[in-house]
């Protein structure tokens, strides 16, 4: 096992490494960079010295030297300081973490409960209307982008039936819709697996077997039917986890919230290099480790996956 | 069957980590220190005439991604929300930018120009109860000189450390004298912007250090800063109870009448609107095309205030086809720009431009005097223009063609590129569309904001959207000189160089209108700029919000003066 663990950790290093790599990359070679952001978006036109703030901010060094000084700061945990920060950009990943947090923890709920209800109830009344119903909804779901389905959100429950605050402190209130909007895809595609998965499972033999057993309906589904269709969808569910920072960025930005979604918006907008590489090297890492965990996870309940 | 309960606890786990991780409570977003809509008691007076109370919520579109240490930051927000809580040194009208005394009653030159002397004004405390006086000033301007996270940055540009700055000295405790090596014609204008003229405590800037900016911020003005809260955050502001000392052009003196007030920064222009719709927000900054709606909406009401530049376009002079000034003029008058104030886009909120000085930017629109260089839409006068520099449509598709153009060869099609910005994108598919009526065909180019900046300093464009923006004249020194920073069309006019060599060797503002007046006339004969269209900014607001103001910049609210009208 603990070979298996090592094994499975060393084994994300080049996958690490080569996001950072992409990322540092591909900021770097679209066009733009700080300076020039500095000298046209300040609110007075004058000279600037546009050399001096390059070379304060490391930028006239080579580019394999700018990025070998990343990655040997990355591996000691400093993501270097943010240019329009100014404050060192782990510092600002962690004011903002807890808001992303929230909302991806609230999605996750949604997530769970929307996918698994709908999921077993679409397959328990296979065909029917119900069943059409709700995986319309499941496709409409996999295909509605997050920024419109948040507009008709706020639309409706906010400025119409005024249920759902857009502005405001921070409460269970206020992440209602936005939570709703980044876990509404997930939650789809949960209930998708969820009601394929019960489909097959309803049909093997020791579910035939425990209703001859003369238990009820319910005892069947729950106890025998969902457990075994659970499997994939926990994996699943933890690699939606990731997903849904990746889906903070434009929910956040629709309804105005903080965290690191936003930031890496700003961040890359403003060609702030270090806070636009430690915010997705940050979350790359998030992803990868929630993948390693769910391996293990996998392999601990389901005995058949060899740690060797 | 053990499995399966393992699967049933790690579900159970997942579950209540997620349960747990949204029901967390805030640790970091603060609780105004009124409810954001808290209207005023009613009283008699309310009716009648400004009353003190009540909390505005306010989204603009501007987060706060900066320090608020004016000097050393760069960002828009900072420097706008500042000016409700610094004052400045002098203050400039919002609209007609003249003098008036701010914490200087009083200033005047050496007869050399080389020393300014400012009178301060006598009583007047810093937030934290420290008093405001020379020293004061001095540390102020010394920190600008001295502090290395300031060096580079606009506040150190705008003193003119290095280039015309030499010191501050204070003569007794109400006379500063500011010496500079030359005569710098900016040295009044910069005092009356908070990056420079807003004087902050130097006692809080001691005791803070380099935190001085992301934690406090620490002035004179009638506002306080309570709390900021980094990015897609707020900012909090509360009355100063002390302030007695607003410039002589404002209705009233004492302190502000609203208890305060909180900017939140939101980006989306239609969450804005939703948010002020559903009652979350008082005042948000909305798009033009909201402006009727707002007022024509029970309860709510539009606001408007003219931008301080003018939204134009750069015309690369290094193209061979532009370089043809026939091609300009038809250009510019092929844009029927009533018709384009009428687009959705506008809405018909603000003004045509047919030169791109306002009058804020000392030119104004001197219609009189624009003789034979008006550029009025008239399509057939620039076909005829077109014509006589050599494009003709010979083949009939709709776009001129290059014969015997000079620089150009033969048979070249009349095709130019325009790099625009997301946001520009509509306009300048409508200007597309009236420039291919005159033959001229328009490849309209969208991309994001940096990577368009580069391509124009690069050359890399015909034509784009380049505003004449900001608060002083100098601006339009580093767009129209020959070897201006922000001149990436390469005009160069001689005239126009020696006109600001002569307004840098005065402080004669005077001078510096005629000057510039004249800067202006050689822009509407050389056309190296199609202006097009003055916006507005405008803010919806509830009804009862009372006279709102914009700062100098024309870009934040400066809310010494609303108040908030109870129900009679």
């Amino acid at each position: 096992m603990k070979r298996y663990v090592i094994s499975r950790l060393l084994m994300t290093l080049p996958t690490l490494i080569g996001v950072s790599i992409v990322v540092f990359s591909t900021l770097h070679l679209i066009p733009g960079d700080p300076v020039q952001y500095i000298l046209l978006h300040s609110s007075h036109v004058v000279k600037l010295d546009a050399d001096a703030i390059r070379a304060q901010l490391g930028l006239d060094q080579p580019l394999h030297i700018q990025y070998l000084r990343f990655l040997s700061r990355a591996l000691r945990g400093d993501l270097g300081e943010a240019i329009f920060f100014e404050r060192p950009v782990t510092s600002v990943i962690l004011d903002e973490l807890p808001y992303t947090l929230r909302l991806a923890g609230l999605g996750m709920a949604f997530i769970i409960v929307l996918g698994l209800f709908f999921g077993t109830v679409s397959a328990l009344n296979v065909n029917s209307w119900l069943d059409s119903a709700l995986m319309a909804i499941a496709v409409s779901g996999l295909s509605i982008p997050d920024f419109f389905l948040a507009m008709l959100l706020i639309l409706l429950f906010s400025v119409k039936l005024g249920w759902f605050p857009i502005v405001g402190p921070e409460s269970l209130k206020i992440l209602v819709l936005p939570a709703f909007v980044i876990g509404f895809r997930a939650s789809a595609l949960i209930s998708r697996m969820t009601r394929s998965g019960l489909l097959e499972v309803l049909g093997e033999d020791y579910i035939r077997t425990a209703r001859a057993k003369g238990l009820s309906e319910q005892v069947v589904v729950i106890r025998h039917a969902l457990k075994n269709t659970l499997i994939p969808v926990v994996t699943m569910l933890g690699l939606q986890f990731g997903g849904l920072l990746g889906g903070a960025v434009i929910v956040e930005t629709v309804f105005a919230r903080r965290g690191i979604g936003y930031l890496a918006v700003k961040a890359i907008e403003q060609r702030d290099y270090p806070m636009a590489q430690g915010t997705v090297l940050f979350v790359a890492v998030f992803y990868v480790l929630l993948n390693v965990i769910v391996d293990f996870i996998y392999a601990y309940i389901d005995p058949r996956i060899r740690y060797d | 069957m053990s499995s399966n309960r393992k699967i049933f606890a790690a579900l159970a786990v997942v579950i209540l980590v997620a349960l747990l991780v949204a029901s967390c409570g805030p640790t970091a977003a603060p609780e105004p220190t009124a409810k954001p809509t808290e209207m005023p008691e009613p009283t008699e007076e309310t009716v009648a005439g400004p009353v003190q109370g009540g909390h505005l919520m306010i989204a603009w579109e501007t987060t706060f991604e900066d320090t608020m240490d004016l000097h050393r930051c760069t960002a828009t927000a900072s420097i706008a929300l500042g000016g409700n809580v610094l004052d400045t040194l002098i203050r400039k009208h919002p609209v007609d930018s003249t003098y008036h005394p701010g914490l200087a009653e009083s200033w005047e030159f050496s007869d050399d120009g080389l020393t300014l002397t400012l009178h301060l004004r006598e009583n007047v405390t810093f937030h934290d109860g420290t008093p405001f006086n020379a020293e004061a000033v001095c540390y102020n301007f010394h920190r600008i000189e001295t502090f290395p996270e300031a060096k580079g940055k606009e506040s150190y540009a705008l003193l003119g450390v290095g280039t015309f700055y030499e010191g501050c000295e204070a003569v007794d405790d109400y006379t500063v004298e500011l010496t500079y090596t030359k005569l710098y014609a900016n040295a009044i204008d910069v005092l009356t912007d908070n990056l420079v003229g807003g004087i902050h405590s130097p006692a809080a800037m001691e005791k803070y250090g380099d935190e001085y900016g992301t934690e406090v911020m620490v002035g004179t003005g009638p506002f306080k800063l309570v709390e900021w809260t980094g990015p897609q955050a707020e900012a909090i502001f509360e009355r100063n109870e002390d302030y007695n000392w607003a410039s002589d052009f404002y209705n009233h003196q004492g302190p502000a009448y609203l208890d305060g007030f909180t900017f939140k920064g939101i980006l989306e222009p239609s969450t804005r609107v939703a948010a002020l719709e559903s009652g979350g927000v008082d005042v948000a900054l909305v798009q033009p095309k909201d402006a009727t709606r707002f007022d024509e909406m029970p309860g709510y009401r539009a606001w408007t205030m003219s931008a301080k530049g003018c939204g134009g376009l750069s015309i690369n002079l290094v193209n061979p086809i532009l370089a043809d000034i026939r091609v300009r003029q038809a250009i510019s008058h092929a844009v029927d720009r009533e018709a384009l104030l009428k687009a959705p886009l506008y809405a018909g909120v603000g003004e045509v431009m047919y030169a791109s000085m306002t009058e804020a930017l000392w030119g104004g629109n001197m219609e009189a005097e624009f003789g034979e260089y008006n550029y009025l839409y008239d399509l057939e006068k620039a076909k005829a223009l077109l014509e006589e520099a050599g494009w003709k449509d010979e083949d009939g598709d709709g776009v001129r063609e290059a014969h015997g153009v000079e620089g150009v060869d033969d048979g070249t099609k009349l095709h130019l590129v325009d790099q625009v910005r997301p946001y520009e994108q509509e306009e300048h598919e409508i200007l597309q569309g009236m420039w291919a009526k005159a033959g001229i065909e328009v490849e309209v180019l969208v991309t994001d904001f940096s990577t368009r900046e580069t391509l124009l300093f690069e050359g890399d464009f015909d034509i784009a959207p380049w505003p004449t923006g900001g608060q002083s004249f100098f601006v339009i020194v580093e767009e129209w000189k020959c070897d201006g920073l922000y001149n990436i069309g390469k005009y160069c006019s001689p005239r126009i160089d020696e006109l600001y060599e002569l307004s840098f060797a005065t402080t004669d503002t005077d001078k510096h209108r005629e000057y510039f007046r004249e800067v202006q006339q050689i822009l509407l004969k050389d056309v190296p700029t199609v202006p097009l269209v003055r916006s507005k900014i405008v803010w919806a607001m509830k009804e009862e919000v009372q006279d709102p103001a914009v700062d100098h910049l024309g870009e934040a609210l400066y809310l010494y003066e609303t108040w908030i009208k109870s129900e009679p």
